[in-house]
């Protein structure tokens, strides 16, 4: 991404346990300061990544540069990074005060000034009071917490999260996402943070990498990746999608003409170069972008008609499942609650309308 | 009781298999203590008078306390040895990944099996072939080579459960291996450390076998023990010592048990969520 300037650049990185490709060929570039999140399935090489970053595993082939100083050689306790853990790994026999104090060792400061810094970091994450508690004294958040103060306290250039709210409960969690959001901006540090939770990644990061079998598919903004995945995968992957199979019938600058079994002949903006006369395709098309309608709408240009099969009820949100014509597996479609007349009056096998926008139709390399 | 389920119940047979066990291990060895206050120098029933004199008479033994502190001395040296061995062995095998660990791990448990005569005689062939004269230097080295096994059972059960993380977390924190090792690995398996101490040295102080092969004039206890055992009139004053040390033995070996359990159960990540 042109304009990022890079303060970490991972080149061509490549980690291999055996025969297995953890990491395999990653190109990088992140900024200074900037919020990057690795997001994959369990197994992807995200951790693998970030641990090569904090200088745990050793790279296969490939560099890591830092601020322009190459890692290759550099010990994980001499590199410019602080890790918070998966298991948060709060030291047992050390109470919270000495846990995070830990890293002052090599500062040699004087008891004070290390007592004035310790201080400090209990206010920034909230846990005053709480210094003279021991780990299994703690909650998980608490814990999640005393990890990142022990990490901040080094004031590092990069700061690495492994998962670290995914041992936390979904509110607990919600609240963390917004501190650690807030904590990042107002301390400027570099996050590089991993995690499998596409919905976490996507409200934190600046940027995303989507990560699978040890390679980097897409590297963009969350609204980028969101709204033009560049793979079926990352389509799947990044929430919820209609996958449609379609054959390219026409092209006229940066338009295409595509047909389809299910949804006939529609129209789709077109750039990429995959998108050749007769090739064969897939079209995707996100819940939310399909309208329902119990009759046809005068001004919609693009509409199929199908008959639900079932709802699910999801509270803000409700999701039809509509089997049309020329498909076997329904389209599912996703309505705000209060944003459509049909509400949950919608009973199953009501026949409606689709219909949709020609710039919500993504079209992807058929796989 | 109508709250324990189906596998917690408690059963009759189970029971009585239970006490019967247990008696079969510690009836014999109860027979020592009972003895050495019984006054008749022939151990048989019905028991005589009650007396103390045997321990009276033991404690006024010259040579007794000379051995006691030869034992003392082997049994330090050795638990010591033996334990620092044990730490680097049950790190080595439980934290890296290195080809042949399994049969690594099965040699060094070996002695465990092996019986004592005969690694006591290889031992006295290669002592003196090499002509280091028999001490209680070479009575430690073999307790050394004995107690490795007992050292290496308690530490790899405390290494098991240490979370790998925590020393990463101390090398991403500024400290280097030396430091990371005294900061953070010692103080967290030091539970299992001294529960290694104790152990090894009990197994030491009782051992009787190496001792009597690889010792010269000078004794150990137990090997003092037996030399005075065809002296019917000094048998009592033998159960007394006998007595003496089983309870300090159980003692010892109890609370190195205790220790290591201790030691598990505050490994990190078995906390509680408030």
């Amino acid at each position: 991404m042109s304009g990022i300037d890079a303060f970490i650049s991972i080149e061509s990185l490549s980690k291999h346990f055996g025969p297995v490709k953890a990491v395999d060929r990653v190109d990088l570039t992140i900024g200074g300061g900037e919020f990057f999140s690795l997001l994959g399935a369990s197994g992807c090489g995200k951790t693998t990544l970030l641990r090569m970053l904090a200088g745990f595993e050793s790279p296969t082939a490939g560099e890591i540069f830092i601020d322009n100083v190459s890692m290759a050689d550099v010990a994980p306790h001499h590199r410019p990074t602080n890790m918070v853990f998966q298991n948060y790994a709060i030291f047992p026999h050390l109470d919270v005060r000495r846990n995070i104090a830990y890293g002052l060792r090599v500062q040699r400061l004087s008891r004070s000034e290390s007592d004035r810094l310790v201080d400090e970091m209990l206010e920034l994450v909230k846990l005053s009071g709480f210094g003279e508690r021991r780990s299994d004294e703690l909650s998980g958040g608490q814990r999640q917490r005393v990890a990142l103060a022990r990490a901040l306290i080094k004031r590092p250039k990069v700061l690495l999260l492994d998962e670290p709210l995914g041992a936390l409960d979904k509110k607990l969690r919600e609240e963390m996402q917004i501190e650690l959001r807030a904590l990042q901006q107002s301390l400027g540090i570099t996050f590089i943070f991993v995690t499998h939770d596409q919905e976490e990644a996507m409200t934190l990061s600046d940027r995303v990498a989507v990560m699978s079998r040890g390679k980097a598919l897409q590297i963009a903004a969350p609204k980028e990746i969101y709204n033009h995945p560049i793979s079926i995968e990352v389509a799947d992957f990044i929430g919820q999608m209609n996958f449609i199979d379609a054959s390219v019938a026409g092209l006229e600058d940066g338009h295409a003409v595509l047909d389809t079994a299910c949804l006939g002949r529609i129209e789709a903006p077109a750039a990429a170069p995959f998108v050749r006369e007769a090739a064969n395709i897939v079209v995707a098309i996100r819940p939310e972008n399909l309208t329902l309608s119990r009759e046809r709408r005068p001004d919609d240009r693009n509409a199929v008609q199908g008959v639900i099969k079932t709802a699910a009820y999801l509270g803000d949100r409700s999701h039809f499942y509509v089997s049309v014509e020329g498909r076997e597996k329904p389209l599912v479609v996703a309505a705000q609650e209060g944003q459509t007349s049909l509400g949950q009056s919608l009973e199953n096998d009501t026949p409606v309308w689709l219909s949709w926008p020609d710039e919500a139709v993504i079209l992807l390399e058929a796989g | 009781m109508k709250d324990v389920s189906y596998i917690t119940r408690p059963s009759q047979p189970l029971r009585g298999y239970a006490i019967l066990f247990l008696a079969f291990l510690y009836v014999p060895v109860l027979f020592l203590p009972l003895f050495s206050f019984n006054d008749s120098i022939y151990i048989a029933f019905p028991l005589k008078e009650f007396t103390t004199k045997w321990y009276e008479q033991m404690f006024s033994n010259q040579q007794l306390h000379v051995t006691l502190v030869n034992s003392l001395r082997v049994g330090a040296a050795t638990a010591v040895f033996a334990t620092i061995l044990g730490v680097f062995g049950a790190k080595a095998v439980t934290q890296y990944r290195m080809p042949g660990r399994k049969p690594m791990v099965f040699t060094i448990m070996l002695p465990l099996v092996i019986p004592g005569i005969i690694m006591g005689v290889a031992l006295l062939i290669l002592v003196s072939r090499l002509g280091i004269p028999l001490s209680l230097y070479t009575v430690t080295l073999g307790h050394v080579l004995i107690c490795v096994p007992f050292s290496m059972a308690t530490l790899i059960a405390r290494f098991e459960g240490f979370d790998r993380s925590m020393e990463e977390a101390a090398a991403d924190l500024g400290d280097n291996a030396w430091w990371t090792f005294w900061r953070v690995t010692f103080p967290i398996v030091f539970p299992g450390i001294l529960a290694s101490l104790l152990l090894t040295f009990t197994v030491s102080f009782d051992e009787f076998i190496m001792a009597f092969f690889l010792s010269s004039t000078e004794q150990t206890l137990p090997v003092y023990m037996w030399t005075q055992l065809r002296f019917p009139q000094k048998l009592p004053g033998v159960l007394a010592l006998g007595s003496i040390i089983l309870v300090v033995s159980f003692v010892v070996v109890f609370v190195s048990q205790w220790l290591r359990g201790r030691g598990v159960a505050q490994i990190p990540g078995g906390g509680t969520e408030p």
